[in-house]
C-alpha cells in the first residue's frame, strides 16, 4: 500500500530532523570542549570551530545512516512493533494487514516531531553544553593556561624537593644588590660631570632579547650577522643598547686608550 | 473480522468457560490459541485439575463434536481410527467402515502415555494430515480437528513415554497447576452444594472458528520478531551444556504461529516480542531434551528455556 510507505517515510523524515538537532547540539558541545581546551593551550578559535563542524557532520551522517523506525517506537510505546511490522509488510495486503496499515496511517498523521524527541538525551546534551560554556568562560578568566600550569608544576616540584630558593631566583629578579654583585660583578658606571651613567649592558635587552633586536634591525640574515661573525652581534647590540650615551661611552674608551698608551 | 472483535469473542468464550470451570485461565487461553492455530495440545497435569471438564465445555461453546478416548495398554489402533465391520443390508453382507472416536472435531485422548506406541502412532496421521487410513482407504477428517492429549507427570510405571516424533506434533505442552486457595474454595462451594450448571450455548460456530484460523495466518509479523524466534530456537541447539537435543524448525513455525494467535486474541493486528516470549514455554518445553548435567542440577525444561529467553 503506497500510502503506508508515504506515512512511514514521513516518520523517517521526522527522525532525520531529530538526528540533525542532536548532531547540531553535539557539534556545539564539541566546539565548546575544543574551545576550552584551545584556551588552555592558547590555540586559535578557528581550530575548535573546524573540529565542531567535523563532529557535527560525522554524527549527523552516521546517525542518518542508522535511522530505523524502532527509534520512533521507543519514543511512542503505544506504537511498539506496529511501525516495523507495517514497514516489513508494506508491499503485502490482506484483511489484517490492511487494518494495521490503516491504524498506522491514522496514528502517524497525529504524530508530532516533538513527541519523537529523546528528552533525556536532550537534557544531557543541554547540561553538557552549559558545563562547557562555564568552562569556556572560566578558563581565560582564571589565566589557566598550559604555560602557567607548567610554571606552577615546576615551582611545586621545587618546593617539594627543597630547591625552591635557587629555582625561584634563577632569573635573578629577586636577588638583593649584594647577591647581584656576586653574580654579575660591580655595576659599571661612569661619571659624566655630576651625573652617574650606567654603561652596563642590560641583561634582558642585551642577552635574552638579542635575537629580537637583531630581527628588528634586519641583521639576522644579513652578511654581518651574528651567525657569520659573532663579533658583529656583540658589538652592535652593545652599541645599540647604549642609546643616547653612545658618544659619551666612545669618548670614555678613547680617553682610556690614550691614557694607557 | 476485525482483531478487536476477535478479542471480544475470545473474552466471551473465556467468560462462558469460567461459568463452569474455576481458574485455569492460562491453560484455557493456550488451548484456544492452539485451536486458532489449527494445532494439537498436550496437557500435563495431576488428576482432578478439570482437564476433561474444560475441554468438554470448550467444545460445547464452539459447537464442536467432542469425543474422549481413555488410553490403556490394551487400546488398539482400530479402537481409535475405527474398523471395517461385517454389516448386513438388504440381505447382503458387506464390510462397512465403522468410524472410531477420532472422527470428531475435538478428540480428548486421556492418559496418552498409557497407550502402546502402536496405538499412539495411530493418532500421528490424524494429528498431522487430518486424515485416517484404514486398510487401503483414506478418510478425511471433518475440519476443524484437534487432538488434546493428557498425561500424568507421576505414576510413570507401565507407561510408554511419547516418542520425540510424536510429541513434536503437539504445538503446545500445557502444564496445569493447582488452583489457588480462593479458587479451590470456590470449587468446593460450587460442586458440593446444589449447583445448576449454566446451559451452554455455542458462542462460536465451526465456520467462524475456521475463519479465525485463516485470520491468524494473516496476522503480519515483523522481520525482527521472526529473527528473534529463529535465534531462540537455534539457541536450544547451541547450548549443549544444558540441552542434549534442541528444538526442530517445526518449533520456529509453531512459535511464530502461536505468537500470531496470541496477538489476535489480544485484539492486535501485529505481533510483539512479548507474544513470542509468552508462547515460548508451551511451544519449546516438550521439544528440548535437557542433558544429565542439567538434570543433576535439578534444572527443569522451563528453567532452561527461561534462561535462554534472558
Amino acid at each position: 500500500m503506497e500510502s503506508v510507505k508515504v506515512a512511514l517515510y514521513s516518520v523517517k523524515k521526522k527522525l532525520r530532523l531529530i538526528a540533525l538537532v542532536h548532531a547540531a547540539l553535539w557539534g556545539v558541545a564539541a566546539f565548546l570542549g575544543f574551545f576550552a581546551a584551545g584556551s588552555f593551550f592558547s590555540l586559535d578559535w578557528k581550530i575548535p570551530a573546524v573540529l565542531g563542524v567535523v563532529s557535527f557532520l560525522f554524527i549527523f551522517f552516521g546517525g542518518v545512516k542508522r535511522i530505523r523506525l524502532q527509534e520512533a517506537e521507543q519514543r511512542i510505546p503505544q506504537m511498539e512493533w506496529q511501525l516495523r511490522t507495517a514497514e516489513d509488510t508494506a508491499d503485502k495486503n490482506n484483511e489484517v494487514i490492511d487494518t494495521l496499515h490503516r491504524d498506522v496511517m491514522e496514528r502517524v498523521k497525529l504524530l508530532s516531531t516533538s513527541a519523537l524527541f529523546d528528552r533525556r538525551r536532550l537534557v544531557k546534551q543541554a547540561s553538557l553544553i552549559v558545563v562547557l560554556l562555564l568552562l569556556v568562560v572560566a578558563v581565560p578568566r582564571a589565566h589557566f593556561t598550559a604555560e602557567n600550569l607548567k610554571e606552577q608544576v615546576v615551582t611545586g616540584f621545587a618546593t617539594l624537593t627543597g630547591n625552591s630558593k635557587s629555582l625561584a631566583d634563577s632569573d635573578g629578579d629577586s636577588l638583593s644588590d649584594e647577591e647581584q654583585r656576586e653574580i654579575y660583578g660591580t655595576p659599571k658606571k661612569i661619571r659624566d660631570g655630576d651625573v652617574d651613567v650606567d654603561i652596563e649592558l642590560q641583561r634582558a635587552q642585551g642577552e635574552l632579547d638579542l635575537d629580537k633586536k637583531q630581527r628588528e634591525q634586519g641583521l639576522f640574515f644579513s652578511k654581518e650577522s651574528s651567525v657569520t661573525d659573532p663579533g658583529v652581534r656583540a658589538d652592535t647590540s652593545y652599541e645599540e643598547n647604549l642609546g643616547d650615551n653612545k658618544d659619551l661611552v666612545e669618548r670614555y674608551f678613547k680617553n682610556l686608550a690614550e691614557g694607557s698608551g | 473480522m476485525e482483531p478487536n472483535k476477535v478479542r471480544a469473542v475470545i473474552d466471551e468464550l473465556l467468560e462462558g468457560i469460567g461459568a463452569v470451570v474455576v481458574g485455569q485461565e492460562e491453560m484455557l487461553r493456550q488451548i484456544i490459541a492452539a485451536l486458532l492455530c489449527d494445532a494439537n495440545v498436550l496437557l500435563e497435569g495431576y488428576p482432578g485439575l478439570a482437564k476433561t471438564l474444560s475441554v468438554r465445555t470448550l467444545s460445547r461453546l464452539m459447537d464442536l463434536e467432542f469425543s474422549r478416548i481413555q488410553g490403556t495398554p490394551d487400546l488398539m489402533p482400530s479402537d481409535i481410527t475405527g474398523t471395517y465391520v461385517l454389516d448386513e443390508k438388504d440381505g447382503k453382507r458387506q464390510f462397512t467402515f465403522q468410524k472410531g472416536p477420532v472422527f470428531a472435531n475435538m478428540v480428548l485422548m486421556d492418559e496418552v502415555n498409557r497407550a502402546t506406541p502402536k496405538t499412539q502412532s495411530a493418532l500421528l496421521e490424524a494429528m498431522q494430515e487430518k486424515q485416517v487410513t484404514v486398510g487401503t482407504r483414506t478418510f478425511q477428517l471433518d475440519r476443524p480437528f484437534f487432538v488434546l492429549a493428557t498425561q500424568n507427570p507421576i505414576e510413570q510405571e507401565g507407561t510408554y513415554p511419547l516418542p520425540e516424533a510424536q510429541s513434536d506434533r503437539f504445538l503446545f505442552k500445557v502444564r496445569l497447576t493447582y488452583p489457588s486457595y480462593e479458587e479451590e474454595m470456590e470449587i468446593v462451594n460450587r460442586f458440593t452444594e446444589e449447583w445448576n450448571p449454566p446451559e451452554l450455548k455455542p458462542l462460536l460456530m465451526k465456520n467462524d472458528l475456521l475463519k479465525l484460523q485463516k485470520l491468524v495466518r494473516e496476522v503480519p509479523v515483523a522481520n525482527d520478531i521472526k529473527s528473534y524466534v529463529v535465534n531462540l530456537v537455534t539457541k536450544t541447539r547451541a547450548h549443549r551444556e544444558l540441552i542434549e537435543y534442541g528444538a526442530s524448525p517445526r518449533a520456529s513455525i509453531g512459535l511464530v504461529l502461536a505468537a500470531k494467535a496470541n496477538a489476535l486474541m489480544s485484539g492486535r493486528n501485529y505481533v510483539t516480542k512479548e507474544d513470542a516470549k509468552l508462547m515460548a514455554l508451551p511451544v519449546l518445553r516438550h521439544r528440548i531434551l535437557i542433558n544429565f548435567e542439567a538434570e543433576r542440577n535439578n534444572f527443569t525444561e522451563d528453567e532452561v528455556i527461561n534462561y535462554l529467553l534472558k
